[in-house]
Parts: structure tokens; C-alpha cells; sequence
């Protein structure tokens, strides 16, 4: 892994001793950018020991049912829930934190000083403390490993939490839990001053608790995760939230609302790769992970020659191009010559294709911009991609004959845009065309499930975006490349619910613009780019956006083609005005 | 609804448990099987709240029970995975010494609304959740082996290995030998072979992947395969099973939790069953009795 790895050139200021959450999708990166601050990572980078690092950061991952049995339900409405929810959650994180000590410190722990350290913040807090409240820890064994020690008796503890929601699994009548219980202030908290106050050499440094994928703790757990960070403890103990967009709230336990940047700061890596940094700063990145992995199978290739162009395809462009460049003087409505051969060149010879938005195929989704831009600022999408595309070319080669030591020099244009396309069909008609085709046939709407009317909401509205945008796209305004919608009025629960789902899943991003009248600060929805080759759109470089009302959107959920075509024939012909689009055009997305 | 046609003259008590938020379709289906069984009492249950789902099959049962003497038959061809789990535990709880007889008519075909390309019997996933009574122990020092029974939902198992992002991978397909046809086996096959590929081209997030075969209609099979799998708890691991095959196979899995408990089963919640073309029936049925 350490010899594929390719640090983010941003750090997002996850360092800083702030209670952080990090949002993003999955595969954008995030796990990334929080393991490289456990202390292996660190003491490489900087070239010190673990003692002299500027924070001890502890890793922990929270898996889908780790924390999250059903039986929780069962206590949920009770006192006793909150208390068992508190309890499993210290023991967790407690677990995790020693764990990774012990998993990502190398040998620098190892001295005997050090170990007896260890072994004496372990005993204190952990073995005391636990027989002080009554745990019925099996005799320590002669184990000179003092976190495996803790480690173990940390599970003891848990397993009485586990044979309890086993107990309840099936009862409807109260069941008082008789173990032993710890909370955050006599427990955790404690425990993690110790290992900074004793581990680090410098006085004052923090210790981040970072935990991974914190949508899978259930509602309880989300709420005493939140409680801690009400503490503001985070210049001695600060934790890094890492989400898949699905964080359950921001309640406390106590029904407070934490807030950034009061409480803590906020990241979204997601959209952040498909802001300005879309076009400088991610697609470097990519092609120095490209690059890399290409050196480590003996190829010194450029990324952009790896994933090489449509060659005529792009000929074809730039002559358009050159053409706006010429006509520039007398009608261009660009800042600079190049603005306009940029802005209509593309969608110019997509139009010239011809065809539905659906059906024609003329257009070749390929070269490694192209790409880059298609995964949408998720860096997974594309290793994802490009490891398909290596393999057809594989095959391909092997199946001409080519046998013995078959070394692929750069993936053909052909196989790249059959591969795109591949995914954005999958993601377009695998997981939502298909949901939609089978209403009619399943009853009636009232039948459906919350669920599942979401979901055809949500593939309607998506299909509305993007027959909308092919509208756009081969219409003449003056900017044809839209890939998002503004909020112009604020829509009811119902319809941010479909938008929420659909950053959820990925489909949209979110952030904020300027509103429509100047005076404030509006949603705005960027479709991924990973549908473009479904919809035909241009996936490169800047586009516009669309305001939308309340109506518009509503329409959308229900009837994607007459909104397409009432677009069509009653809107588009209004070009964005002047204000708009120098609003536009000074935006980046 | 062959099974109810076929045994519902000469049951004392007939209980019938529907999905809350029935289709028109449904709702036509339920109406044909009162009309086979006036006397047939009908609950709901919630796709969307297992603990409401356990209470009422508790309730009902524990009142049948209480009513009647006899064995009790049980046709668990159309429970989700997830309740016929939770009505395990449920029954194995209230049974006392009576005899339980599961029924399972297995199918002749698949959905039969679409061509073979665009085989579906469920689609999407919108969550993923431990099945209530076997919580398993899921201890927080140990890494966690993933056991997946694979069907015809491929894709709810490449979400589940996606969710869980396991250390070790166990993929279990059903043999040939025990396929319900052979038909389903070939096809069983292809969607297995897709879940491979899946995990292949992210072989580096797991440490371990294995394949194994198991019984698609015997639950003892079942359970001994899968509790070889589990061996790994004796290593260092939590064990996570989630079963997507045959409901016979569902049985051997929970057969497997009760013999060793620290096995967590888990269930992926489908976003949209095929209800209009989801299979045809077999002309008859197999039979187990609870042990």
C-alpha cells in the first residue's frame, strides 16, 4: 500500500487541534488523509520518533454492525440505552485507540521505559478502574504486551454488553443491566489524557481520536459522539470524524445542537474536488497515482499518453475552435479569443453528432482529462475505470495472440469510452432507470414504500437534470456546458429529502452559491459527472448552473419528459442574461 | 399459496403474515388465499422494523400456541431472509416440545418478467443491519471475516462486502448436487463468478478471500459448512454471516448462530423486490423438521 501511495497535495488542516468532521464520498479519499496522521505515517514524514510528534493521532474504523446491533432498538426509548450506548462507545473507541498504538508505532514503542509507561497507564486506567467498578476480568495471564492486556480486558467488559442485547433480543419487559458501565468522563477521557500526557515528550500537544465511517454508529451512539464533541476538550483530546455523507444528527444527548465552527470545523473532500480544484489540483494528483502505479510495473509513462486521446476526435474540435478564435474579433462574446474556441467548441461538435441524447455514440469519452473529469473528484470512480480498461486491453491483446509478456503501453480511446460508458450506463440504468421501468408493473404509488418512492423521485429528477442539460448543451446560449442547479426558492421537506438521497448515493454534490437576487447564500446541486456519457454531455473543464424553483423541481420528480420538453419549448430560449452569467462565468464547479 | 391450498382443511389454527404496504398485486393474492381458508387469521408485519416484526410473530405465535396442540407447519417459502431468521429464534424460544415443520416451495422459475439478461429479484440496497437475535459478539480487538452465502442478488452481496469492507472473505455458492435445478445452478454460477469479479479487482482491501460450496436444501449441510468458515473465531476474528441464497440455506445459517453464538447473521435490506415476475412455483414442496 505505503509503495501506491500518494498523499492528497491538500491536508484540509485535519491537523489541527479542532474537533473535525470529514465528509466525502466513498473512495474520494478521506480514510487516506486521516490514516496518514497515525503515528507510522507521521514519524515517517516528519523523521521523529513518536514522542516528538506535534499530536498522537489514533486510528479506528467503525464497520457496518460493529456498534450497531438491532437490539439497541429494544432499549432505545430507555435511560438504560443512552448509558449502554455511552458504555459500548468508550469501550470501542478505548479498544481502537490501544489497538492502534499497538498497530501503528513500528517498533518505537518497545523500550523498556516506554513499555512500563504503558503498562502503568493500562493498569490504572483500565484494569483498576474496571475492577473498581465490579468487571469480572479472568486472571491477567503473564502477557508482557500491556496493550494486548488492556486489549483483552476492554473485550471482557464489551461481552457483558453483548449478552445483555442478546438477553433483550426478544423481550418486551424491562431487563435491568447488571454489569459494570463506563462513560466518557471517567473512563475514555482519562485514559486518552494519559497516553498523550505520558507518551508525548512535549507538554500541550493533543491526541486525535480519529474514527472512520462514523455513519455506522447507530442514532444513540451518533448522539453520544456529539456530546463529546460539546465537551471542548480539543486541545487535549480532539476527534476526527470521517462520514459517507449519511451522519444520522448533530444532536447531543441532551438535544443541543452542535454547530461549526462553534463546536467544530467541517470538511467535505467530495465536493471540494469538484470545486475550483477540479481542473488543478485533483487531476495532478490523479496522474501522479497514475504514474506511479504505472513505474511500479516497470512503465515510465506520462498518465496523458497512458490514457491517450481520441485523436481524431480532437482534431475535429480544435478546428472549431479555431474557427471561434477567428470570429472572435467580430462577433465573439468572450473576455479573449480562447474563452469562446473553450467554451463551444466541445458541446459545437458534440451537437454536429446528431441524435437523442441516449442514442448516439459518436462522441468518444476518452483521453486521461476526459477522465479525470468523469470521475467527478472520486478517485476511486477512476482507478475503478481504468482498472476495467486494463483489463479488456489485456484480453484483447492476449486474444490476438500476444502470449508471452504482454506490456500495455496506453489504453486505446476505443476501449476507454466503452468502459465510461459502462459505468455510466450501470450507474444511470442498473441502479436507477431500472427501479422506475418496473413502477407500472408493481401497483399502485400508494403501495410503494418510502423507500422506494424516494429512490424513483430521485432517478426522475436525475433524468430530468440531465435530459435538461443535453438541451443546454446543443442549444446556442451563451454558456452550454450546465452540470448543476441553484436553489431560487426554498423547497418543501419532500424534495430536499430526493436531493439529500442523492448526495447520499452520490449522484448529486452540494454546496452553496450566491442567490439569484445578490443578497445571500443558495443551495446548489452539481450532477455527477459520471453520468455524462449517459446523457452525452461535456464532462470538461467549467459549466454553468441552472436556477430552479420549487415547481420546476417538483415537475422533474414526476414527469421527466414532459419537463425536458416544457424546458425545451418555453425556457431555454430565454438565454441566461448578461448579470447571470458573468455570475456564472466567475465560478468554477 | 399451494402449500395453504394444500394443507389449510386440516389445520386447526392458519396464520397468514403479509408485508405492511402491500401492492394491488398483493392484496389480490391475499384475497385468494382467505378465499381458501375462511378461518385464515391475517397480521402484518414491517419490512422496515424487525423489532415490531419479532413482537408480532411472538404474540401471535405464543397465542396459537397456547390455543392448539399439534405440530406446527410452517411455509417459510415467502419471508424475507431477515424475518424467517427472527421467526426462528421466535419459534425455537415458544416451541416447547411441539414439533415444527418448515416448508419451502422452492422455484421452478425466476423472473420470469424478463430475459435472461436482466434477471432480477431484488434491486438496490438501502441498508445494512445485524437480523435481531443473533447479534453474535462482535468484539472491537478482533478484525472481521465476512461469510457470504451468494444467490441470484448479486448485487445486495457486492454491497455488503462493499459496506463491511471485511479483512477476510469466505463466498459460498451453492453445489451443484443441491441446486434446486439445474437451471438455477448455471445461473447461480454466472451471478457468483460476477460477485468474484467484484471482489477481484479489489483484491487488495482484503487480506484473505476464499470460496466454499454449501447445501442450497439441506440445513445441517448448511450449518457444517458455514461453521467451518467460522473457524477463524478461534483466530482472532469476528464472524459476520449474511445469507442470500435459498431459505433452506437461511435455515442451516441460523442453525449455525445457535450452535456458536459469537456468529453475527446480517441482512441487507432490498430496496424493491420483483414482485410481479419474482418466480413460478415448483409443483411440490420440501419439508424439515426442526430438530
Amino acid at each position: 500500500m505505503a509503495r501506491l501511495f500518494v498523499p492528497l497535495s491538500q491536508t484540509f488542516q485535519v491537523d489541527s487541534p479542532t474537533h473535525t468532521f470529514i465528509h466525502g464520498h466513498r473512495g474520494c479519499g478521506k480514510s487516506m488523509t486521516l490514516r496518514r496522521l497515525a503515528p507510522d505515517c507521521k514519524t515517517k514524514e516528519l523523521n521523529c520518533s513518536v514522542g516528538d510528534l506535534p499530536y498522537l493521532a489514533l486510528y479506528a474504523t467503525v464497520k457496518s454492525t460493529d456498534l450497531d446491533a438491532i437490539e439497541f432498538g429494544r432499549i432505545a426509548e430507555q435511560h438504560a440505552g443512552l448509558v449502554l450506548a455511552e458504555h459500548s462507545l468508550c469501550l470501542f473507541v478505548a479498544s481502537k485507540a490501544l489497538q492502534s498504538l499497538r498497530d501503528h508505532t513500528g517498533e518505537s514503542l518497545n523500550g523498556t521505559a516506554t513499555q512500563a509507561t504503558i503498562c502503568d497507564v493500562v493498569n490504572k486506567h483500565v484494569i483498576e478502574l474496571f475492577r473498581r467498578k465490579g468487571v469480572r476480568l479472568p486472571p491477567l495471564p503473564g502477557q508482557d504486551d500491556a496493550l494486548v492486556v488492556g486489549i483483552d480486558a476492554i473485550d471482557t467488559a464489551y461481552t457483558d454488553t453483548i449478552e445483555f442485547l442478546r438477553r433483550i433480543s426478544l423481550r418486551t419487559e424491562y431487563l435491568q443491566f447488571e454489569g459494570a458501565v463506563v462513560g466518557y468522563r471517567d473512563f475514555l477521557f482519562p485514559l486518552l489524557l494519559a497516553l498523550r500526557d505520558r507518551l508525548l515528550v512535549s507538554a500541550g500537544r493533543p491526541l486525535f481520536v480519529i474514527l472512520d465511517d462514523a455513519d455506522n454508529l447507530n442514532l444513540l451512539q451518533t448522539k453520544v459522539l456529539n456530546t463529546w464533541v460539546s465537551y471542548r476538550t480539543h486541545d487535549r483530546v480532539a476527534f476526527k470524524i470521517s462520514t459517507q455523507m449519511a451522519y444520522k444528527t448533530y444532536l447531543t444527548t441532551t438535544s443541543q445542537r452542535i454547530q461549526s465552527p462553534h463546536d467544530f470545523t467541517s470538511i467535505n473532500i467530495s465536493s471540494f474536488f469538484t470545486g475550483s480544484r477540479a481542473t488543478s489540483d485533483y487531476p495532478k494528483w490523479v496522474a501522479e497515482i497514475v504514474e506511479k502505479r504505472l513505474a511500479g510495473i516497470g512503465l515510465t509513462v506520462s498518465a496523458r499518453d497512458f490514457f491517450t486521446v481520441d485523436a481524431r476526435q480532437e482534431k475535429s474540435i480544435n478546428d472549431i475552435a479555431q474557427k471561434y478564435r477567428d470570429q472572435w474579433k467580430d462577433s465573439g462574446t468572450g473576455y479573449r479569443a480562447n474563452d469562446d474556441a473553450y467554451r463551444y467548441a466541445r458541446p459545437d461538435f458534440i451537437k454536429s453528432l446528431g441524435g437523442s441524447a441516449k442514442k448516439s455514440h459518436g462522441y468518444s469519452y476518452s483521453g486521461f482529462d476526459q477522465l479525470v473529469h468523469l470521475s467527478s473528484g472520486i478517485i476511486r470512480y477512476f482507478l475503478d475505470d481504468a482498472a476495467a480498461m486494463y483489463a479488456v486491453e489485456f484480453n484483447r491483446l492476449i486474444s490476438q495472440g500476444n502470449t508471452d509478456n504482454v506490456v500495455i503501453h496506453q489504453i486505446p480511446p476505443t476501449v476507454q469510452n466503452a468502459i465510461a460508458r459502462d459505468s455510466s450506463d450501470y450507474l444511470l440504468i442498473e441502479e436507477l432507470e431500472q427501479l422506475h421501468a418496473d413502477v407500472g408493473l408493481v401497483g399502485r404509488e400508494s403501495a410503494e414504500t418510502f423507500d422506494r418512492k424516494q429512490y424513483r423521485l430521485l432517478r426522475n429528477l436525475i433524468n430530468t437534470l440531465g435530459g435538461v442539460f443535453y438541451e443546454i448543451l446543443i442549444s446556442d446560449r451563451s454558456e452550454r456546458r450546465v452540470f448543476s442547479i441553484a436553489l431560487s426558492d426554498e423547497p418543501p421537506d419532500e424534495i430536499m429529502s430526493v436531493l439529500k438521497l442523492g448526495v447520499i448515493h452520490g449522484y448529486l454534490y452540494e454546496g452553496y452559491i450566491g442567490s439569484k437576487d445578490g443578497r445571500s447564500r443558495t443551495k446548489r446541486f452539481v450532477l455527477t459527472r459520471r453520468l455524462a456519457p449517459a446523457f452525452k454531455l461535456d464532462p470538461t473543464g467549467f459549466s454553468g448552473y441552472l436556477f430552479v424553483t420549487t415547481a420546476f423541481l417538483a415537475l422533474a420528480m414526476a414527469n421527466p419528459a414532459a419537463t425536458v420538453r416544457d424546458f425545451r419549448e418555453n425556457r431555454l430560449g430565454s438565454a441566461a442574461n448578461a448579470d447571470q452569467l458573468a455570475e456564472q462565468l466567475g465560478l468554477d464547479i | 399459496m399451494s402449500i395453504l391450498r394444500t394443507l389449510a382443511g386440516g389445520a386447526a389454527r392458519c396464520l397468514l403474515f403479509y408485508n405492511s404496504g402491500i401492492s394491488t398485486k398483493m392484496q389480490g393474492w391475499l384475497t385468494e388465499a382467505k378465499s381458501i381458508s375462511p378461518a385464515l387469521r391475517c397480521e402484518t408485519l414491517d419490512l422496515d422494523d424487525p423489532l415490531s416484526t419479532a413482537d408480532s410473530l411472538t404474540m401471535h405465535f405464543a397465542k396459537a400456541l397456547g390455543e392448539t396442540e399439534g405440530t406446527v407447519f410452517v411455509d417459510i417459502t415467502t419471508f424475507t431472509h431477515e424475518q424467517l431468521l427472527i421467526f426462528l429464534k421466535v419459534i425455537l424460544a415458544l416451541r416447547g416440545q411441539r414439533r415444527v415443520v418448515l416448508g419451502y416451495t422452492g422455484a421452478e422459475e425466476y423472473s420470469i418478467n424478463t430475459d435472461e439478461a436482466r434477471v432480477w429479484l431484488s434491486r438496490g440496497v438501502s441498508g445494512v443491519r445485524s437480523v435481531l437475535g443473533y447479534p453474535g459478539a462482535l468484539l472491537p480487538s478482533k478484525q472481521l471475516h465476512l461469510v457470504v452465502l451468494v444467490g441470484f442478488e448479486h448485487d445486495r452481496a457486492q454491497a455488503l462486502i462493499e459496506r463491511f469492507e471485511p479483512t477476510r472473505l469466505s463466498l459460498g455458492v451453492g453445489t451443484q448436487s443441491t441446486s434446486i435445478t439445474a437451471g438455477h445452478y448455471a445461473r447461480n454460477q454466472r451471478f457468483f463468478e460476477k460477485v468474484q469479479h467484484f471482489v477481484s479487482v479489489r483484491k487488495h482491501s482484503y487480506e484473505h478471500v476464499d470460496t466454499f460450496e454449501f447445501s442450497c436444501v439441506s440445513p445441517e449441510e448448511t450449518r457444517d459448512a458455514i461453521l467451518v468458515q467460522a473457524g477463524t473465531l478461534s483466530s482472532g476474528y469476528n464472524v459476520v454471516v449474511c445469507p442470500l441464497n435459498t431459505k433452506l440455506s437461511t435455515v442451516g445459517a441460523a442453525l449455525a448462530a445457535w450452535s456458536e453464538p459469537k456468529i453475527q447473521i446480517a441482512y441487507a435490506r432490498a430496496i424493491e423486490y420483483n414482485e410481479s415476475g419474482y418466480a413460478t412455483p415448483q409443483a411440490f414442496c420440501r419439508v424439515y423438521e426442526l430438530g
